[in-house]
């Protein structure tokens, strides 16, 4: 049972046993180190255990008994114990330490500012004064600083194959470092339980070369294309989205998620039994029933053709 | 009366069944006897845990496949709330302390606890905590925000339905069960241990007990407080944890874990300690390391203090103070290693039998040390920014839990079977049961420590399928409803038990512990004689100790005087020193508690006025059983006793009461500290936090209204060094003027109050000074009740020289109301002018 | 307390880790307020440095109350009073006993919480 499910391997977009960058790297390697370690530890014990209870030895003497129970528990109850915590303590708290600040000399860290709202994450980046919703972008091989803001409840900020986690706490600006150390797609969750819509407080993380990253900025820079057939779907949701959704150069809205880069986004909030994506289309048809505010109430008021304009328009938003 | 003639022990035992025997019917409400007491505890307990295992079924289900929408989250999430909540609050310290306190007078060779009318109160403030809270599930309005109630997630803004409300006040209300008990197991393990039983002879159950006792003394409290704290945030507005007001969402989790971590260790002590009764028992030879245990219990009950912030790990504070708690949270793991390795050289040493106990014990430590390996690896801090909140918590904590304590329950429950029922279990069916549970438990949670670390956040009611959670999660549900089978099997062993198990010998297990020298099932009374236990064996070292003690061989052999006895005796030798006489049946704890579950209702239902009237009821029914006590008609008016014995407590210069007294200070205490606590954090840790520019009370007149407090206390002190020489003149006038100098005192703190210009609704720290003076003017008011309560009672003879004890239990009382009254001066008013920096 | 065997010993020894302890993390919580200190950055400075010494001092302390404790039941041991018969002793035995060994425990648990300060930046 165990293999089979070893055997699926450790991977998967939020595993923290297949990390994409120093932090999580670090942190998977204690976990080996430990899990190693204290499997034999825990078969030793119960090994004994067992054999204790079998084994038919001819009753010691008081003498030897208690010679025995001195050797035991000092050497299993306090002995190894104390070797074992010191020795762990010797390599995590330099490991946290060196987690922490992820020594990078050559660049000043990336500053991120990560709003946690109920229930979405939204990013901005104020160097490049760049906003983007449920999606984190970050170049490769920089750190980069998220700072978590909330005015709500508690939150936790968590990418799993990047690092550890820091609760966003209202009140306070708390601050983690990260590093990317491969491109590609990770996924991130809220880990702190945050009420009903926690299961789907969910964002990816996009990994790109420095190179792809100074351009992805220039792009934010630009309002989205709007192709003309699509002209008329902008103009009505810029009217029945835009109080709450940004799109860059369409709308403003700051309640909800930007949805300038939507496109082939994996939809939170969706009936997820099957593996692919819903289209927007279908998700806006039939949205989940238990998200009273998301999406918007206004949805009812919107008639069928258009929302379905909108949504074509929408699946045109590439990152 | 002494004879081994049959049938004058038959009538010796009737005579004794007449003063302490059970009623029938409704008067069973009145039962005070902690064998019955102990009894409803772990029955009530039982159907919790059904109830709580039911709600985790609905878990797994809904978790078995991806996208599953056999709830929604909003009950989703109060399923887990609940099956947190109960397991903790409603299963497992109440069924530990129903252990306690059946176990403990038998045990230590008395008759019934010290104060049992104590033990009936806390069991129906259980009970009835446990169905108010309860009730709110089945209207589906339970709890939502977690076992742990962070706010602000749990505070009225997102949480506005009562279901926060419920949580607050029904676990507070158990809450107050628990600490009643703690008070009491204290006492009764100081106090009324049978002669000659020193410190260095308890079974070390009894140390196991001692030790969780005193940690739910001191580590319930914070908890206590901050439910106040958050439901007055709630309901009145006070921002004890609302950032804009100058609180900090972050002190109630300080709090909350101040309580919370203790609290396993409270959990598994008990748990611990069955197992190092049960081994000895099944290797027919003493515990390996004695004092090496004893030195653990200790340990354990001190570090595991100072462990709290590791599940805080993540909030943002300094690496350099996560480092300390990291090394103290590692640091137990050594008394519990320094345990194991016990256990394990008695196994060594001795020759095991497969006993079904035994099994349990084994299944218990295979879990419990697993368990406690990935608990040392949360210990340190940067695997635990990893997988804190996820499902390796969750996985490892059931490790700990169900291994660190349902086994050992288990194990402890087959074991004392017969001494519930007087019957024996059912062997194969047994095996059933803890095999299908060990393979169903180990099928759930091995595995999910697998999907923690694939990335799985605890508490979401469902995730997507692409992920790799699908497998472990579907492994986990199947593995659970296995375990569910294991528990049933269990059940039905139990069950059956009562009605075909074979009947049980004396001694069953051939153990050595004074427990079994009772009838099977107990008298109320346990023992017909106290017998003397100047050793750690008593019925290996004298295996005629139940025929001498039933046949009256022994101490407290007299019951013509119609008093329920126990011997008090010295709290380090054993040695005795009065007689203790206990109360009998009586009504008063139970409408005590229907009383406070009135005051809890009407609290839930904002109706104010009802509360008024419940708490005014409830404290008139307290007060009326602290009537019946000394030298009352209804408790011991003629203090004869026979020649050569110790005087009755109640006219010596200490007793169980002061005992009592004191612990509960202790408690008492505790909760102030946590508020002093929550004082000195958010004036250094909050955010917002603001001093008003003039303090809203003046420190001059605050001080004016102390001086009457302390002169009452010197007052007291002279009355009492008068009583202990037997000088006193004009006790009832005395004793008058100390009320009327507390009411003076209360009438100028009440002042004060009104006319100081707190506005607790919007600045934390007026919240905080507003508690503070609600506080004071509580054990003012308390002060100035129980010593006019003293005088009536010098008034009616029921206290005097002859009897002197109450008002030095009294007095104690006006010493803890006059230090904290100090200690707030310094600390809300004297410091903040002078270390204010801001 | 008056005596070094008195049962408040069993205790003592872990009362004063646990004061420590408190002292230790409530010390370091307010400084680190202080931006003058949080914002030092090398490894050691006057506060790990503070709060090394501090544990140092607590440690050897709690060293010498297990020492003085455990000279004082060799003494027992050695002359025993004539006034008191064996059966008294066992407790004083029992307890001295158990509380070198929490004094021991409680040295052992200081320094292994202390020890953290010299080696971390305090603040971050």
């Amino acid at each position: 049972m165990l293999t089979s499910v070893l055997a699926t391997g450790c991977g998967g977009p939020q595993s923290a046993l297949d990390p994409a960058g120093p932090g999580a790297g670090i942190i998977a390697w204690l976990w080996w180190g430990m899990f190693a370690f204290f499997t034999l530890v825990l078969i030793l014990v119960t090994g004994l255990w067992l054999y204790a209870m079998k084994r038919r030895a001819p009753e010691p003497d008081e003498q030897q008994a208690t010679r025995l129970t001195n050797r035991w528990i000092i050497g299993g109850g306090i002995i190894l114990p104390l070797l074992s915590i010191t020795v762990l303590l010797a390599a995590g708290i330099p490991a946290g330490q060196y987690i922490l600040t992820l020594p990078d000399d050559k660049r000043d860290p990336l500053r991120i500012d990560a709003h946690a709202h109920r229930w979405w994450w939204g990013f901005y980046y104020p160097e490049s004064d760049i906003t983007t919703g449920n999606r984190l972008v970050i170049p490769v091989d920089t750190p980069i600083d998220v700072y978590g803001h909330t005015n709500n409840v508690i939150h936790a900020f968590w990418v799993p194959r990047l690092g550890g986690k820091i609760d966003v706490v209202p009140g306070r600006v708390n601050k983690i470092r990260l590093r990317a150390s491969k491109t590609g797609t990770l996924r991130g969750q809220c880990a702190e339980f945050c009420g009903t819509g926690h299961a789907h407080m969910v964002f990816e993380v996009e990994v790109l070369s420095q190179q792809a990253f100074k351009h992805w900025q220039e792009r934010q820079q630009l309002p989205v294309k709007i192709q003309p057939q699509h002209t008329q779907a902008a103009e009505a949701f810029q009217t029945y989205c835009g109080d709450c959704h940004r799109v860059r150069g369409v709308s403003d809205g700051a309640n909800g998620p930007d949805l300038s880069d939507i496109a082939g986004r994996r939809l939170s909030h969706m009936q997820s039994r099957q593996k692919k994506p819903l289209s927007i289309a279908q998700w806006l048809e039939k949205p989940h029933p238990r998200f009273a505010t998301e999406p918007s109430p206004i949805l009812a008021e919107i008639n069928p053709q258009t929302l379905e304009r909108i949504a074509t328009w929408l699946e045109t938003l590439e990152p | 009366m002494s004879s081994d003639d049959p049938q004058a022990a038959q009538d010796f035992h009737h005579q004794f069944d007449k003063v302490w025997g059970n009623p029938r019917g409704l008067l069973a409400l009145t039962i005070v006897n902690h064998t019955t007491i102990g009894l409803r505890f772990m029955v009530t307990g039982g159907v919790f845990f059904l109830i709580g295992g039911l709600l985790a079924m609905l878990i797994r289900t809904q978790l078995a496949l991806p996208g599953h929408d056999l709830l929604t989250p909003e009950i989703y999430n109060q399923v887990f709330t609940m099956h947190g909540t109960i397991m903790m609050f409603l299963f497992a310290v109440p069924v530990m302390e129903g252990f306690a306190i059946y176990l403990i007078p038998k045990m230590i060779g008395a008759r019934d606890l010290v104060f049992p009318r104590l033990s009936a109160f806390g069991y129906w403030c259980y009970l009835l905590g446990g169905i108010i809270l309860t009730s709110s599930l089945v209207m589906e309005i339970a709890p939502a925000s977690g076992w742990f109630m962070y706010t602000p997630l749990s505070s009225a803004v997102y949480s506005p339905g009562p279901g926060s409300d419920f949580w607050l006040l029904g676990v507070t209300f158990v809450e107050i069960s628990a600490v009643s008990a703690g008070v009491e197991l204290v006492v009764s393990i100081m106090r009324t241990r049978t002669r000659d039983m020193g410190l260095q002879h308890m079974p070390l159950f009894v140390w196991y007990i001692l030790a969780m006792a005193l940690m739910i003394v001191f580590g319930f409290p914070p908890l206590i407080l901050g439910s106040i704290l958050l439901e007055l945030e709630r309901a009145a507005g006070m921002p004890f944890f609302d950032v804009a007001g100058g609180g900090d969402p972050i002190l109630w989790q300080h709090l909350f874990w101040l309580f919370g971590h203790p609290e396993v260790y409270i959990l598994f002590l008990p748990a611990a300690g069955i197992i190092s009764t049960i081994l000895p028992v099944f290797c027919r030879r003493p515990i390996a390391g004695y004092r090496w245990v004893v030195l653990a219990i200790i340990t354990t009950g001190f570090i595991s203090f100072g462990l709290w912030v590791h599940h805080m790990f993540t909030v943002g504070i300094p690496h350099l103070a996560q480092a300390f708690f990291s090394a103290a949270s590692m640091m137990v793991a050594i008394p519990t290693a320094i345990q194991v390795f016990a256990w394990l050289a008695t196994l060594w040493n001795g020759r095991p039998t497969y006993e079904p106990p035994m099994l349990w014990a084994l299944g218990f430590l295979f879990i419990f040390v697993a368990g406690g390996l990935t608990g040392v690896m949360l210990a340190l801090v940067p695997f635990d920014w990893q997988v804190h909140d996820t499902h390796f918590v969750v996985a490892h904590f059931h490790f700990v839990l169900v291994g660190g304590v349902i086994f050992p329950l288990m194990a402890g429950i087959y074991y004392w079977l017969p001494h519930f029922s007087g019957r024996m279990p059912h062997r194969s069916l047994a095996r059933w049961g803890f095999w299908l549970t060990f393979i169903g438990f180990n099928a759930t949670f091995i595995i999910m420590h697998v999907t923690g670390l694939l990335g799985m956040p605890r508490r979401i009611y469902t995730y997507d399928a692409d992920l790799g959670w699908d497998l472990p999660n579907l492994i986990s549900s199947v593995g659970s409803f296995i375990m569910a089978a294991g528990v049933a099997a269990c059940l039905l062993d139990i069950v059956l038990h009562f009605r075909f198990g074979k009947s049980a010998e004396r001694n069953p297990w051939g153990a050595d512990t004074l427990e079994w020298t009772t009838s099977l099932p107990p008298s109320a009374y346990n023992f017909a004689t106290l017998p003397p236990c100047p050793t750690r064996h008593p019925l290996w070292d004298n295996p005629d100790l139940q025929s001498t003690i039933e046949h009256g061989h022994h101490d407290l052999a007299t019951i013509d005087h119609g008093r329920r006895e126990t011997w008090g005796s010295d709290p380090i030798t054993g040695k005795v020193r009065e007689i203790i006489h206990l109360p009998g049946n009586s009504w008063l704890p139970f409408l005590g508690a229907v009383a406070t579950a009135g005051l809890c209702i009407s609290l839930l239902s904002k109706q104010y006025e009802f509360a008024v009237a419940a708490a005014l009821l409830s404290l008139t029914f307290l007060l009326r059983w602290s009537w019946e006590n000394g030298a009352h008609p209804k408790a011991a008016p003629n203090a004869e006793v026979v020649e050569g014995d110790p005087p009755l407590h109640s006219r010596t210069h200490d007793g169980p009461g002061l005992w009592g007294m004191n612990v509960t200070l202790l408690a008492n205490g505790s909760l102030f500290m946590s508020l002093l606590f929550g004082w000195f954090y958010l004036w250094t840790v909050a955010p917002q936090w603001q001093f008003p520019e003039q303090s809203p009370l003046s420190a001059n007149l605050f001080a004016l209204a102390g001086i009457p407090l302390s002169l009452a206390l010197l007052w007291f002190k002279t009355i009492i060094k008068h009583l202990k020489s037997e000088t006193t003149k004009r006790l009832t006038q005395q004793l008058w003027g100390i009320s009327l100098l507390g009411t003076i005192h209360l009438a100028s703190l009440i002042g004060l109050y009104v006319l100081a210009p707190l506005n607790a609704q919007k600045s934390a720290h007026d919240a905080v000074i507003t508690v503070m003076l609600l506080y004071q003017m509580l054990h003012s008011g308390l002060a100035v009740i129980l010593t006019a309560l003293q005088a009536l009672r010098v008034h009616k003879g029921y206290v005097g020289e002859m009897a002197p004890y109450e008002p030095m239990v009294v007095e104690r009382w006006w010493v803890y109301t006059t230090g904290v009254f100090w200690l707030i001066f310094i600390a809300a008013i004297i410091m903040p002018p002078i270390w204010n920096i801001n | 307390m008056r005596s070094p065997l008195h049962p408040v010993q069993l205790t003592l020894g872990l009362i004063i880790w646990a004061l420590f302890f408190i002292v230790l993390y409530a010390s370091l919580s307010i400084a680190c307020q202080q931006s003058t200190i949080s914002e030092s950055t090398t490894p050691i400075n006057g506060l790990s440095v503070g709060l090394f010494i501090f544990t140092l001092a607590v440690t050897a302390g709690l060293l010498y109350q297990a020492r003085r404790v455990w000279r004082l039941l060799q003494k027992n041991r050695h002359n025993p009073a004539a006034n008191q018969p064996t059966s008294c002793r066992a407790p004083d035995e029992f307890i001295g006993r158990i509380s070198v060994a929490v004094y021991l425990v409680a040295a052992l648990a200081c320094l292994l919480s202390g020890l953290p300060a010299i080696f971390l930046k305090p603040c971050i």
